[in-house]
């Protein structure tokens, strides 16, 4: 299960991607290796991020 | 089943094939390896005040990124 901040941080994320930017979210799952949310986004399947079980961003 | 070669496929082509073929988790694991394999650009925390600046900066990026040379940025 993700954890409280990586929840937030997903939130956060799904709302610039669908509602501002307009991108569709294709896979939102956890890497269970590190913990790490990983993201797959983006018209052309292009746009990725992990939010680590803290809270950090990145890709 | 027969054994699919991960290693044989380019970035592009392992991301397209685990998004359809999602029963294959091994797929998504060969593809999260190789991304954990690459230095880690951290953009934010969830408690950053300009959270949503700094995301929409590097989504901006990536796109630009990839309608110039095809593929994801790294």
């Amino acid at each position: 299960m993700p954890t409280n901040a990586q929840l937030r941080g997903l939130y956060r994320l799904s709302y610039w991607l669908t509602y501002i930017m307009l991108q569709p979210i294709h896979l939102v799952c956890i890497d269970e290796r590190t913990s790490n949310l990983y993201v797959l986004a983006g018209n052309t399947e292009n746009l990725e991020f992990q939010i680590t079980p803290n809270g950090q961003v990145f890709s | 089943m027969s054994q699919v070669n991960y290693a044989a496929m380019s970035d592009e082509e392992l991301r397209q094939y685990f998004l359809r073929h999602r029963e294959d988790k091994m797929a998504l694991r060969a593809y999260l390896d190789r991304l954990s394999d690459r230095p880690r650009h951290i953009i934010t925390t969830v408690d950053d005040p300009d959270f949503d600046a700094k995301i929409q900066a590097t989504v901006r990026r990536q796109m630009q990124a990839s309608d110039s040379n095809g593929e994801a940025a790294v």
